[in-house]
């Protein structure tokens, strides 16, 4: 059996070699992505483009302009105060957030009237409204409290104590978004470079007819699928390996674990990936469908149902309840403790106990999905 | 003319026969479409903490009341032990941990502050630092009722003095509800558009190649630009059919309106299908295999899409990044989409976006064309 198995995985060794530039494109593909990753994508928000309308000039609305740029949060690209200059930098997209300090701002200030900031924020591209937004308001209730405390003073008052929340950050102080982004961007990279890698090798021996000849020879289904695996796991760990060193070598991702958990939770995670698109492959049996289907399946849910960048608490209930099927999220789990936690096997066996599990059975699937005989 | 007809015909009665293509292009969108639609959603609900109470008082349990008010955070347990508490991050069982410190409510009384400790997971760190954000919002809204209150007859024989009582009133244009749904389902048709597009033309030309048939066609005597058109126009067919189906599934399900004119989106949406046409028939031309074919065309659609300003906001980009992105033909269309669905922009406003798209649909083209022409001979 054993012979067989190595026999087929030289066989499939060959192919890949022969076309050197699938190979080429396997692993210039994931270098390239965690290049452009690590330095194009940011989710950290600072300089949200802000137009003011200020109809007061008083102090009391100069204070709040200088406020809000000292903060760093917002850069103020108009200041004006005519309305309409606002709408229309907000219309041409020049400016994110728009706030207009009515006149009489200060008089309502000074009375203890509700004095109203008007705040128009740019919808079309929720990601930064939703962080304008948050910051926004937390920069407001900073202004609040500081003029508050100001007339407390002023009327010497004490303003009693209150519970106050002091956070602390763990593994990530400066939450900076690369290194949370990076053990996904090498989750991703693996489970789509590997579903793709095998997708079209079952197929492709469909098309040309050469599965039966394969199936005629001694070899059984499990063992064509092991052979197959084999090479292109090698290939899948390289792929990763090189991602991850990159992200710590390039762009300093911390690296707090050990490498052995890395290489073990690794290895397991291709052998699903490959799986997932060898067990496509022979299902469909032609390459066109076979590469759509496995793109779908490995980008999809190792993109949303990771907790990559959306968080799985916050959708509803199937949706959560699907997500517990996904290998990329008990991956991406991993990935993050090994890397940023240096926390071992104790804070994921659950997930690592899945992954394998996961393995056996998607190879099953594959094997039964290959026919013993020519029908 | 009817050689050209005939191709077509034959090119689109061999795309939609085939039943798992039939299913990989009308079915997998729509479910793709869907799954996106529902689970995507940037807010962070329901976020679990572990609270770690060492003052057990009324105060404290004052602190439970403000954290789970809202739909946003959960207690799921509450430690007495605070020493190893930390631990319970290390080990994945925990996202945010709040530890309460001893004596708690008793300096509360005395008017001293007395901080709560916030310990959060920093690996996941989109969602801790928006849960961050909401718990502070909560604990200053707390705090701005206690204030207010505080003045009263006790130190005041008359009246109290007036507060200042700033208020701010937030008003969200082009997506009122700041639904991240609408903000990416026209990403999403574009994405898909792309993807179906120019793997279609890319893959089903070297098919031909693969099979043998292609050196048929060549001696047939369909002329060089008839069998360009035969090649794509089908696909080109299919790209619409494909992007009214999921603008349809977006509407019905979704309820994304499109407030801008069904025109506008037809013309630059048929501009864009042209372009990834043309890119396809290029990356046809120097692949041999299916096999290369796919990875040539994920080789230039990985950084299409990450550059296109789908899920990665281009503006918070380095600026040669940023810069680089005006080769990007997909962040052209996918901007250009949002701001049909979304603003409610015409062709007045996206005039340069459509010349854009269809410089580069003569570029990717034409060269494809070239290479094309130079292969069949």
């Amino acid at each position: 059996m054993l012979r067989r198995i190595y026999a087929m995985a030289w066989k499939e060794s060959l192919h890949i070699i022969r076309d050197f530039r699938t190979l080429y494109i396997a692993f210039v593909i994931p270098i390239f992505l965690i290049l452009l990753f690590g330095y194009a994508v940011n989710f950290d928000i600072d300089h949200i483009q802000t137009g003011i309308c200020d109809q007061d000039r008083s102090m009391e609305s100069r204070e709040f302009i200088s406020r809000l740029q000292a903060g760093g949060w917002f850069e103020v690209k108009t200041l004006t105060s005519e309305p309409d200059e606002i709408q229309k930098a907000l219309q041409g997209g020049r400016i994110r957030i728009g706030l207009f300090i009515p006149s009489g701002f200060h008089k309502q200030i000074s009375r203890g009237e509700t004095a109203q900031i008007g705040a128009v924020l740019d919808g079309s591209d929720s990601g930064s409204a939703n962080s304008g937004y948050n910051y926004l308001q937390l920069f407001f209730n900073e202004y609040k409290f500081s003029i508050l405390r100001k007339s407390f003073q002023q009327y010497g008052l004490h303003p009693p104590a209150v519970p106050e929340i002091k956070p602390r950050i763990l593994f990530n102080p400066e939450l900076k978004s690369r290194y949370y982004m990076l053990p996904g961007i090498i989750v991703l990279i693996t489970a789509i470079m590997s579903a793709m890698l095998t997708s079209l090798t079952a197929a492709k021996e469909w098309e040309r007819g050469t599965m039966e000849q394969l199936i005629s020879t001694p070899v059984r289904p499990h063992e064509i699928i092991l052979g197959k695996i084999i090479p292109y796991t090698a290939i899948s760990m390289m792929q990763s390996l090189i991602s991850a060193s990159a992200a710590v070598w390039i762009f300093e991702l911390p690296f707090e674990g050990r490498i052995a958990d890395l290489l073990i939770t690794n290895f397991f995670f291709s052998i699903g990936a490959l799986g997932i698109g060898i067990t496509i492959s022979s299902v469909l049996k032609s390459q066109l469908p076979a590469i759509q289907v496995s793109l779908i399946a490995s980008m999809l849910p190792s993109l949303f149902f990771s907790n990559f960048v959306f968080p799985i608490d916050s959708m509803p209930l199937p949706l959560r309840i699907l997500s517990g099927i996904v290998p990329a999220k008990y991956f991406l789990l991993m990935l993050r403790t090994i890397f940023l936690k240096g926390t071992g096997f104790s804070a994921y066996y659950p997930e690592f106990i899945f992954l394998t599990v996961f393995c056996f059975i998607i190879l099953a699937a594959a094997s039964r999905n290959t026919p013993k005989r020519i029908l | 003319m009817t050689a050209l007809k005939a191709l077509i015909r034959k090119e689109l009665i061999q795309t939609l026969r085939d039943k798992k293509l039939r299913v990989v292009l009308f079915v997998l969108p729509v479910v793709q479409l869907i799954i996106f639609g529902t689970a995507i959603s940037t807010d962070v609900k329901k976020t679990k903490v572990s609270l770690c109470d060492e003052d057990r008082s009324k105060a404290s349990r004052e602190i439970h009341s403000i954290l789970t008010a809202g739909e946003y955070f959960e207690i799921t347990d509450v430690q007495d032990d605070c020493r190893n508490a930390e631990n319970l991050l290390y080990v994945n069982k925990a996202k945010i941990l709040l530890v309460i410190p001893p004596g708690f409510e008793r300096k509360l009384q005395m008017g001293e502050n007395s901080p709560i400790q916030a310990v959060l997971d920093g690996s996941d760190g989109s969602s801790a630092g928006t849960s961050l954000g909401y718990m502070l919002r909560m604990f200053m809204e707390h705090q701005w009722k206690t204030w207010q209150k505080t003045p009263d007859i006790k130190f005041y024989s008359v009246t109290p003095p007036p507060l200042p009582n700033p208020e701010l009133q937030t008003r969200v244009y082009f997506n009122p509800e700041m639904e991240s749904r609408f903000f990416l389902l026209p990403g999403i048709m574009t994405m898909i558009l792309t993807i179906i597009v120019t793997l279609l033309t890319a893959m089903g030309i070297t098919r031909e190649k693969e099979s043998g048939t292609f050196d048929q066609l060549i001696v047939s005597p369909l002329r060089g630009w008839e069998l360009i058109l035969g090649k794509t126009l089908p696909y080109l067919l299919i790209g619409l059919a494909d992007l009214l189906l999921v603008a349809l599934v977006s509407k019905t399900v979704f309820q994304l309106q499109m407030n801008g004119s069904f025109f506008s989106f037809i013309v630059m949406n048929t501009v864009y299908i042209i372009c990834m046409l043309g890119l396809g028939l290029f990356i046809s031309t120097v692949s041999s295999s299916q096999g290369q074919a796919m990875m040539t065309v994920f080789g230039f659609l990985f950084p299409f899409i990450i550059l296109s300003d789908f899920f990665f906001p281009v503006e918070n980009m380095p600026i040669i990044i940023k810069k680089l992105t005006i080769l990007n033909p997909m962040k052209y269309a996918l901007v250009a989409q949002r701001e049909i669905f979304l603003k409610g922009n015409g062709l007045a406003f996206l005039w340069d976006s459509v010349l854009i798209l269809a410089l580069y649909s003569v570029i990717f083209l034409g060269y494809g064309a070239y290479r094309f022409r130079a292969e069949a001979d």
